[in-house]
């Protein structure tokens, strides 16, 4: 009678369990990464302007403005959005006028803290190098839209705007 | 794993086995996870930002912001961007026409060189993108590319005309 083999299935594996510690840790990377993005007041569905010459977007010290267009009674409005509460959900803010309109308030209370004004500690404290990020829609949005917005910037004294935009293909 | 060998006197040890959880599934799954993240990540575009150096400049004085009298500015360089009937854009500034990114691009560069050939100092030059209120947000970008990538470092929006 022939030997007695051990099956196949109770031989010996190789040990999986520091793959699948690394790969779980990769995985929860990827999954925090894509959801900083969210994170960071970017509204979905606007479609940027491309550009080959510029510097990588960095999301530390910044407020992420978004800017689109609604039809309200037969003619393109803008639409503002911005993360400016703790939630990092990005919410509609009126223009108004940009010297003391919504947009404006909620921007001076982003760049001077709650009293809205230079000075403070704590909940007022000032944030002097707050960035401005403009997410507009190239196509949709027209300066006339975006100059209110401009405009509500420099008058809440927030001096570092950056224009978002996406890496394009050169043209040949 | 499994223990066959013998003792010393000939005798078969007894077998142990040790039948841990079956991980394969789990490691399929996982591996299709994490090639489907990491393509999508790879397959993102990437985003960059243009920097604004100088303020907003103000046609109007309603909402001009004070100069700083320590600094008496140059005067700033300004770029008017009109639309065209076609749905483009003509950019006029001093000796420079141009209806592309492109052409605009070159002819920013010459005067920029010309300038530092004359000693202008390069931070002090300014250049204020006039655009009137029907050009699209995307061929601001176009035009607000070009002039940086000329070299000229204060580059800003002025309100609209």
């Amino acid at each position: 009678m022939g030997k007695r083999h051990m099956p196949e299935s109770h031989a010996e594996h190789p040990n999986v369990v520091p793959l699948i510690d690394v790969m779980l840790c990769i995985i929860v990377f990827y999954m925090l990464a894509a959801k900083i993005g969210v994170a960071a007041g970017k509204q979905e569905g606007i479609e940027l302007p491309e550009t080959l010459f510029g510097n990588k977007l960095t999301l530390s010290n910044t407020l992420t403005i978004n800017v689109t267009t609604i039809g309200l009674g037969g003619q393109e409005v803008p639409r503002v959005t911005a993360a400016v509460d703790d939630t990092g959900t990005p919410v509609a803010l009126d223009v108004g006028s940009p010297m003391d309109g919504p947009l404006t308030q909620a921007l001076l209370r982003a760049r001077f803290g709650n009293d809205r004004r230079e000075g403070g500690t704590g909940t007022n404290a000032d944030r002097p190098s707050l960035r401005v990020v403009i997410r507009a829609d190239a196509n949709k949005v027209k300066y006339r839209h975006l100059a209110p917005v401009l405009q509500a910037v420099a008058n809440a004294k927030i001096e570092n705007i950056d224009y978002n935009t996406r890496k394009g293909k050169p043209k040949n | 794993m499994a223990s066959g060998k013998r003792t010393r006197f000939g005798a078969r040890a007894p077998a142990r086995f040790e039948s841990g959880p079956n991980m394969t599934p789990l490691v399929d799954v996982v591996m299709v996870i994490l090639i489907f993240l990491m393509l999508v990540g790879s397959f993102a575009t990437q985003e960059l930002i243009l920097q604004q150096k100088a303020g907003l400049f103000s046609v109007a004085s309603s909402s001009a912001r004070p100069p700083d009298p320590n600094q008496v500015p140059d005067e700033p360089i300004i770029v008017r961007v009109d639309p065209t009937a076609d749905g483009g854009y003509i950019v006029r500034a001093d000796n420079i026409q141009a209806t592309s990114g492109t052409v605009l691009h070159d002819q920013m560069k010459a005067q920029f060189e010309n300038l530092i050939r004359i000693g202008k100092d390069q931070t002090k030059i300014a250049v204020v993108v006039q655009p009137s209120g029907d050009v699209a947000y995307g061929q601001l970008i176009e035009v607000y590319e070009a002039v940086l990538k000329a070299g000229f470092e204060k580059v800003s929006f002025a309100t609209p005309r």
